[in-house]
């Protein structure tokens, strides 16, 4: 595989806080590379130091043989970018705001129309070219952010939340559009703070908290590595938890976690949690395969959903 | 650098198109405000000074009012409306998206008040000829191009003003006594030579004061090769010196 972007140490300050504290990672061609981490564990900074919007305190990078510090403009000509807020111009409509965009990254005046036009169809939102921007509903302005993006017909798409605060309806919606887009070979980063989305789209992920990489691999290797197995949930009852703990105290097999919505228990088999319900004569409210979530907890012992 | 000056008309014509679409409103206070002052200032002041260096006082308050409109519709770009597209609207957020960088940024706001400035001179001052019932054509003329020279200056001033400022408010205090005193001491209403010393030795660093000189040599016809070989190259080197500190200042603003 060819390694399109290379990190090396990147460091990004804000007076004493270290935003980004050190991150080293490739991203390969026609890849889903993606940033997993709660609110404020550094993503978007990350990724506005990767297309040079921002610039960096320590650190290498290339992205396409580029610095983006230093060839800022010739790089983000060949990049899609869907930056965390829509930065739509609401005195304009869909189409002006296409349009202007698309003399932006220097799509040639005769083919402007039929580039935008072409992908507003794609986002499914041609039906609102003349509509305002305050018009639209929340998953339709992120839609056109997507189609904003695609003018520049880009090798390296970067999408910084797509679906954060959509309904489920419009996440599909635009997950189906990036996997289309990963089909015709694009290479692909995102983050987000959802590990279905991480674990559905991307093909490697870089778990982030505090500014550092906690974890890094493909969603499975992730999850065989950290927590493999299985999690069966029970609801919090003192009575209960006193029971498994005592039950559980030493055994190697079974993993123990609490939390708000109750106490998890992890095991490498799906029989031994069966069994482990039988003897306690309480019925698992759920049994499931782990997933991020879990790791991002085995990691560093709190909540996704939790700041940074 | 050709692309990037291709970008940033861009940014200009972006501009354009949303100020377009509210034109009149947009507008409207830059040509009225030199019209009431006309009424207000220019006949009620003009019943007791009937001679003001050889002028009725409307005639002497006229250029200095066409060339002020730069100053306002400049100022204000670049203060109140720059700092909504800097933090608020997320413009230049979206334009950093794109192959658009904080120079092409800030050239193509320079660039707008070079337009702008022009612009309103030209309205204010067919305005003024036609209730003067007057026309010149070689004033019209260059009081345009002045306008594009004293749009830029007081732009950078604005951006450089932005630059200091830590929240929208603040631009209160910048109009109350930054852009004001500029107004007032500009030698629109009076000639500035009539003040005290010190007080001219600060009007003297004032970018509005050498354009209104330049604009009054224009409409009285008087002594202008003069004017102009002293004030057109302190205009433009007020514009230059400017424009270098707010684009160092605004680049970090926008280039963190
Ligand atoms: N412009 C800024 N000035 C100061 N602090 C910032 C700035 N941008 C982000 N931060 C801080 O940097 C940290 C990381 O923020 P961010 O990259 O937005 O995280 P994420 O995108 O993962 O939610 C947060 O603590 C945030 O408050
Ligand atoms: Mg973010």
């Amino acid at each position: 595989m060819q390694q399109i972007l290379r990190a090396e140490n990147v460091e990004k300050h804000f007076g004493e806080l270290k935003a980004v504290a050190g991150v080293s990672f490739d991203v390969y061609a026609e890849e889903c590379f993606g940033i997993l981490g709660p609110n404020g564990a550094g993503k978007s900074t990350l990724i506005t130091c990767l297309y040079g919007a921002s610039s960096r305190d320590a650190g290498r990078l290339s992205i396409f043989e580029l610095d983006p510090q230093i060839n800022g403009r010739r790089l983000r000509a060949r990049m899609g970018i869907v930056p965390q807020d829509n930065c739509l111009d609401e005195s304009m409509n869909v189409y002006e705001n296409m349009m202007h965009f698309a003399a932006f990254v220097g799509v040639k005046r005769a083919e402007r129309m039929n580039r935008v036009d072409t992908l507003l169809k794609f986002m499914s939102i041609d039906h609102k070219k003349e509509a305002t921007v305050k018009q639209l509903s929340g998953g339709m302005q992120r839609r056109l952010v997507f189609a904003r993006a695609l003018l520049s017909e880009p090798e390296l798409i970067i999408l910084d939340e797509p679906t954060t605060g959509l309904d489920p309806a419009v996440r599909h919606l635009i997950w189906q559009k990036i996997t289309e887009l990963k089909l015709r070979s694009g290479t692909t980063i995102l983050t987000t703070h959802y590990m279905d989305e991480a674990e559905r789209l991307c093909d490697r992920l870089m778990i982030m908290d505090k500014g550092k990489i906690a974890a890094l691999g493909s969603p499975s290797s992730l999850i065989r590595e950290h927590c493999p197995g299985y999690v069966a949930s029970f609801d919090l009852h003192t009575e209960l938890a006193d029971k498994i703990k005592s039950k559980l105290a030493s055994s190697a097999e079974f993993k123990i976690i609490e939390d708000q919505t109750g106490i998890h228990i992890r095991a490498p088999q799906i029989e031994s949690l069966v069994q482990l319900g039988k003897d306690l004569q309480a019925e698992a409210r759920l049994i499931r395969p782990s997933n991020l979530e879990d790791v991002f907890l085995t990691i560093t012992g709190k909540d996704l959903s939790a700041d940074a | 650098m050709l692309e990037s000056l291709k970008l940033s008309l861009l940014i200009t014509s972006k501009h354009w198109a949303v100020y377009r679409k509210s034109f009149l409103s947009n507008i409207l206070p830059i040509v009225t405000d030199p019209v009431f002052y006309l009424f207000s200032i220019g006949m009620g002041v003009g019943a007791y000074v009937t001679d003001l260096g050889g002028h009725q006082y409307v005639s002497y308050i006229a250029p200095g009012l066409i060339a002020s409109a730069a100053l306002w519709t400049s100022f204000f770009e670049t203060s109140y409306n720059f700092y909504i597209r800097l933090s608020y609207d997320g413009s230049y957020k979206a334009m950093m998206t794109t192959p658009i960088g904080p120079r092409e940024i800030i050239f193509g706001e320079l660039l707008w008040v070079c337009f702008k400035g022009a612009g309103m001179c030209l309205g204010v001052c067919l305005v003024m000829f036609a209730l003067l019932r007057q026309f010149d054509f070689v004033f019209l003329f260059s009081i345009t191009l002045l306008g594009s020279l004293l749009g830029v200056a007081c732009g950078a001033l604005g951006l450089l003003a932005t630059s200091f400022v830590k929240n929208i408010n603040q631009f209160q205090t910048i109009y109350a006594l930054l852009i004001s005193p500029l107004f007032f001491f500009s030698g629109t209403f009076f000639p500035i030579s009539d003040l005290p010393p010190t007080v001219q030795k600060i009007a003297f660093l004032n970018p509005l004061y050498y354009g209104i000189e330049i604009a009054q040599a224009l409409y009285w016809k008087k002594d202008v090769a003069d004017i102009l070989r002293l004030f057109l190259p302190l205009l433009i080197l007020s514009g230059l010196f400017l424009g270098f500190f707010a684009y160092r200042r605004i680049y970090r603003l926008l280039y963190k």
